[in-house]
């Protein structure tokens, strides 16, 4: 059985994740030639940083170790063109929505209120990397 | 250590309840599926979500509403999904209106869209069943993606 503590964990690892692919999208990125998508990167990288730290308080709260960053993470194999980094990150915003919308699932309360507005913030998000609107996000196996 | 950190993200859906809190009724009117609401608590939930996505999606159908179909193939798509979660009885269970302005145009459309986006996400949250509180969580943000949209 899968605790809110597990999920919260699981979300927490899904930060590190992200943040670590989205700062290395973010160096192959170029203010000055593409600042919309250096802007929406720049967005994002800032809000899962707040995911994470907000994740690893809630888990001190609940007197858990927050599960640590990994000392590396396995890159999107995409090009480093511009269409390639919008395809990265749409590829980790939808990982994360499925990540968030296992937090649905597992938790109650402000922690489900929080993965809800996670889970669309990472479907909209996806949209601004150029996917195509998917009808559920973080439930692919539901449709 | 290689962590593969975004590729274990990818997790299916799990049943697990956890605290439950009561359906909003609120958002229901009386049916005959009173009976069976009070054995499951989140069935006026799930005839909730039914009924608003029932009349989205005549409300997509209409002409010169919903500009290639986008929104219909979403609910379309949705009612399939809800189907599967209330199982073979979901279909015969009534479908009140679901109370959103049936006013035309594309203007409209989008304000009824962000109506039920945030119902879905409301009855999400009030769920019962981790299970339903997740595709109830996943349509909103699925209707919150198609409006985002370009």
């Amino acid at each position: 059985m899968t605790t809110p503590v597990d999920a919260l964990q699981t979300a927490l690892a899904g930060e590190h994740a992200a943040l670590y692919v989205y700062g290395v999208l973010g160096a192959r990125t170029s203010q000055s030639a593409t600042p919309l998508l250096f802007e929406r990167i720049s967005e994002a990288y800032v809000a899962h940083r707040a995911w994470r730290d907000l994740l690893t308080n809630r888990l001190v709260d609940e007197g858990a170790e927050p599960t640590p960053a990994a000392p590396t993470y396995e890159l999107p194999d995409t090009p480093p063109t511009p269409a390639g980094v919008g395809l990265a990150a749409a590829g980790i915003e939808s990982r994360c929505a499925d990540t968030y919308a296992y937090v649905v699932a597992n938790t109650s309360g402000a922690d489900r209120s929080w993965a809800i507005g996670a889970l669309t913030r990472a479907a909209t998000r996806m949209v601004g990397f150029g996917a195509a609107p998917q009808p559920l996000p973080g439930g692919p196996d539901l449709a | 250590m290689t962590a593969s950190g975004v590729a274990v993200l990818g997790l299916t859906a799990c049943t697990t309840d956890s605290s439950p809190t009561s359906p909003d009724t609120s958002a229901s009117t009386p049916s005959a599926t009173t009976q069976a609401a009070e054995e499951d608590p989140d069935r006026v939930a799930l005839d909730r979500a039914v009924a608003l996505t029932t009349d989205l999606l005549s409300q997509a159908g209409q002409p010169g509403v919903d500009i290639g179909g986008r929104f219909a193939a979403l609910h379309t798509t949705h009612l399939a999904a809800l189907d599967r979660a209330a199982g073979a009885s979901a279909s015969a269970s009534p479908s009140p209106g679901s109370g959103l302005p049936s006013l035309p145009g594309p203007r409209a459309l989008r304000k009824r869209e962000l109506a039920a986006q945030r119902e879905l996400a409301h009855l999400a949250q009030e769920a019962a069943s981790g299970a339903l509180a997740r595709l109830l969580a996943s349509m909103s943000a699925g209707i919150a993606a198609c409006l985002s949209a370009p």
